[in-house]
C-alpha cells in the first residue's frame, strides 16, 4: 500500500497519465480510501489546469510588424537568398 | 521528438515562398509565448521582445533549411531558446535548464509525519476558476505571478509543457534536457505553483 507521500509524489505522473497499469490502480485504491490524498490530487489537477490557461492563453497578438521581417519575406517571395 | 506534420511542412513551403499570411499565422500562435518563454531567461521583457523578434528573422532566413525532422514549433522555440541564452551568457549569466529541480526539499516534506501519512489534510479547494477574483487579483493572474517567481527552468518546462504544438519529447529536445529532469522539473514547478495558489486561498478563507 502506497503511503500518502508517496501518493503526493506521484500525483503529476498520475495528472500526465504516465503512470503505469500496477501504479495507477494502486493508486486509485488509495485514493478512494484517502480523503487527504483525494483533496491533494484535486489541487494539483487544478493547479495544472491554471498553469495550461496561463502557458496558452490567447491574447490577440498585434500584427507583426518589424520591417526586417517585410524585407525577408518579400526576398523569399523574389526567390532571392537571405543575407545571413 | 515529435515529427513535423503535414500542416506544419505546408506551413514551412509557404513561410518559404514569402507567404505573409502563414508568417501571421505562426507569429499569433507562438509569440507571445515565445515572448514569456525568452523572459524567464533573459529577465528582462523589453530585452525578451528583442529576443523573439531576432528569432522571426532567423526563422524567415533559415526556413528554406527546415528538414521537417521535427515539429515546426519545435525548431522554433529552439532556435528562441539558444538565442536567449545566448544573450544571457552575453550579459554575464548563464542559464542551465538542467539545474533548478535537484534540491532535495520539494516543499512536501514537512506536510507528512514520520509515517508517510498527511499531518493537516490538504485544504479542499472550492470555485478555483481562472475568473475568480481573491485577494483583489483574478486567480489566474496569482498563478501567472506564481510562475513568474520560478527558478529560469521551471518556467520553461512549464510554459512548454503548455503549448500544444509541442510533445513532451519536443520540451526535451527545445531545452537540451533529458525527460527524467523535465518530469523533475515539472514536479516542483506545480508543487510551487499549487504551495502559492492555496496561500492565496487559505487567506480568503479566514
Amino acid at each position: 500500500m502506497l503511503s500518502c507521500r508517496g501518493v503526493a509524489e506521484r500525483a503529476n505522473a498520475m495528472i500526465d497519465g504516465d503512470l503505469g497499469g500496477w501504479e495507477a490502480a494502486t493508486m486509485r485504491l488509495h485514493l478512494l480510501l484517502c480523503r487527504g490524498c483525494a483533496r491533494f490530487l484535486r489541487q494539483m489537477r487544478a493547479t495544472q489546469d491554471m498553469t495550461e490557461a496561463v502557458a496558452s492563453e490567447a491574447v490577440t497578438q498585434p500584427e507583426a510588424a518589424d520591417a526586417r521581417f517585410d524585407a525577408l519575406l518579400s526576398e523569399l517571395r523574389n526567390g532571392k537568398p537571405s543575407a545571413g | 521528438m515529435a515529427t513535423s506534420t503535414p500542416n506544419d511542412i505546408e506551413l514551412a513551403g509557404r513561410l518559404a515562398a514569402g507567404d505573409r499570411a502563414a508568417f501571421e499565422e505562426l507569429y499569433r500562435r507562438h509569440n507571445r509565448a515565445m515572448v514569456r518563454l525568452a523572459t524567464a531567461i533573459v529577465r528582462s521583457r523589453d530585452t525578451a521582445e528583442d529576443v523573439a523578434q531576432d528569432t522571426w528573422v532567423a526563422v524567415l532566413r533559415n526556413i528554406g533549411g527546415f528538414q521537417g525532422r521535427s515539429s515546426l514549433a519545435a525548431w522554433i522555440f529552439t532556435i528562441l531558446s539558444n538565442a536567449a541564452r545566448s544573450r544571457a551568457a552575453r550579459d554575464g549569466r548563464m542559464v542551465s535548464f538542467d539545474s533548478g529541480g535537484d534540491d532535495a526539499d520539494d516543499g512536501l516534506a514537512s506536510a507528512f509525519d514520520g509515517r508517510g501519512r498527511w499531518r493537516d489534510l490538504p485544504a479542499l479547494w472550492d470555485e478555483v476558476t481562472p475568473e475568480r477574483v481573491v485577494a483583489g487579483r483574478s486567480l489566474l493572474d496569482h498563478v501567472n505571478r506564481a510562475i513568474e517567481s520560478l527558478p529560469p527552468s521551471q518556467q520553461a518546462v512549464l510554459l512548454l509543457r503548455g503549448q500544444k504544438d509541442l510533445e513532451p519529447a519536443d520540451v526535451c529536445a527545445t531545452l537540451g534536457i533529458s525527460d527524467g529532469a523535465m518530469r523533475v522539473l515539472l514536479h516542483r514547478a506545480r508543487l510551487a505553483v499549487r504551495r502559492k495558489l492555496d496561500a492565496v486561498l487559505a487567506e480568503c478563507r479566514l
